[in-house]
């Protein structure tokens, strides 16, 4: 016997996973493949590594109590960095005239979400990606992510430190963030009595790392020479195999000379963990 | 599982998880982004996926857990107001699915994953019994509890629409 209650209630909840399986957007399978053989890869070497610092102490248990050391000598070789470092110090110099409300970090434990960077509201930009896109924001696709979250009612400032399997890797990650913001279309939103804001979305080379963008976004009334409270800007930068994202949204700024100060700040920012990443970088530094 | 067998199994039933995920969780992004990285997970341990009974229901399992684990944090540590790290929303503001994703919202997570479970995923009650981990009467019990508390909470929010339909049109504005 059927309950119409329960038959309509079925009925809605299909519906709802219909809608979700429609718009799932996964990765390629052999993308997801090689993720997940990276990850066995980076387990083995830390048993490895487990096992080797095991013997050492081992070894030098027995030195100790003998005196000398037996005839094999264990001399692990220094292996290539497969880890954040957890003492890399994000939280250095906190954005300034700070009150957080919030701060998430230093940690491994933010909560991610995807990147948009073409869509000033995250409105559902995600469909104009490419479908082998790389996220930079999310713990699925790189293979470890620390940051730190500031927040306060004038401001948001994320600092993001994401490693991926390979150099390789990280290139292809940095050329789809810079096809992605190259090809930011103008948009506009219906600003305080019906006036009109166009957004105006930039992007220089930035100097730092090994390869680095930075983007600015801002909103204009009028005529585009009115500018409206409020900026975003944001330091996507590789060094080897790690993207370091620095970016911040602050809501009140509004003098170029305010930005251009912000802009610095932020890129010292960067500098500063690029320098504490260096064992990753492509070149000495 | 080798990887043709793994590449179909993915394309087969990664959308289809996506669904089940999105009806669990209420995020269609946080279920994309778990059932993603469940299936890096799966090809991790990809020797013991093929013994598996139901490698499918495995993978709803893992990305059903890091849901609530993301969720737990997510509650914690409130939703940040970074723009680029807000869920996109759904591209058409379906009335009746903004009512139910609320509802579904309101009841306890242990019963809205049986539901889903039961009502469509077409799972046995006993068959959600083994996948929670739960025996049978207890999910007997949520299913009727969740479905009870569903129909009410989607009772709740009809009247009001058919009383004030200007209402209706600004609620969904």
């Amino acid at each position: 016997m059927h309950d119409p209650d329960v038959d309509r209630l079925t009925e809605q909840m299909r519906a709802l996973a219909e809608d979700g399986s429609r718009q799932a957007v996964g990765l390629p399978s052999e993308q997801v493949r090689a993720l997940g053989v990276r990850r066995n890869h980076r387990q083995v070497a830390s048993r490895t590594l487990f096992v080797v610092i095991v013997a050492v102490a081992l070894v030098g248990g027995v030195a100790t109590m003998t005196g000398r050391l037996p005839g094999i000598s264990v001399m692990p070789a220094a292996p290539p960095p497969s880890t954040i470092p957890t003492e890399l110090a994000l939280d250095a110099n906190p954005p300034a005239d700070i009150n957080a409300d919030l701060t998430e970090g230093p940690g491994e434990g933010l909560v991610l979400r995807r990147f948009a960077p073409c869509d000033p509201d995250a409105h559902a930009s995600l469909v104009q990606l490419p479908q082998d896109w790389v996220l930079i924001d999310s713990t699925t696709m790189a293979d470890q992510v620390r940051g730190i979250h500031y927040q306060d009612a004038d401001l948001d400032q994320v600092r993001l430190v994401q490693l991926y399997g390979d150099v390789s890797v990280a290139e292809r990650v940095m050329q789809q963030v810079r096809d992605a913001v190259a090809s930011c279309p103008t948009m506009e939103r219906q600003g305080p009595n019906g006036t009109v804001e166009r957004n105006d979305f930039t992007v220089v080379d930035a100097d730092v790392g090994d390869d680095g963008v930075l983007t600015t976004s801002r909103w204009f009334a009028g005529d585009g020479t009115q500018a409206v409270p409020g900026a975003e800007l944001r330091y996507i930068v590789r060094v080897g195999s790690v993207i370091v994202m620095v970016s911040e949204l602050n809501r009140g700024i509004t003098d170029p000379a305010a930005l251009a100060q912000l802009a610095a700040e932020l890129q010292r920012t960067a500098e500063g963990l690029v320098a504490e990443l260096c064992a990753f970088a492509d070149r000495p530094c | 599982m080798d990887a043709p067998a793994f590449d179909a199994f993915y394309a087969e039933s990664f959308p289809r998880l996506v669904g089940q995920i999105y009806a669990m969780c209420g995020d269609l992004v946080e279920a994309q982004d778990c059932v993603q990285e469940a299936f890096v997970r799966a090809w991790c341990r990809r020797n013991q996926l093929a013994d598996l009974h139901s490698p499918e229901a495995w993978i709803r399992t893992v990305a059903w857990r890091l849901a609530v684990s993301r969720w737990r944090r997510t509650r914690r540590s409130r939703l940040p107001a970074d723009r680029s790290r807000l869920p996109a929303p759904p591209p058409v503001p379906n009335p009746d699915r903004v009512a139910l994703i609320a509802a579904l919202a309101q009841i306890p997570a242990r019963q809205r994953r049986v539901i889903v479970l039961h009502h469509i995923c077409d799972m046995a009650v006993k068959d959600v019994a083994t996948e929670v981990g739960a025996p049978v009467g207890t999910v007997k019990a949520w299913l009727s509890r969740g479905r009870a508390l569903l129909t009410s909470l989607l009772d709740e929010s009809e009247p009001q629409d058919e009383l004030n339909p200007k209402q209706e049109e600004i609620g969904h504005a």
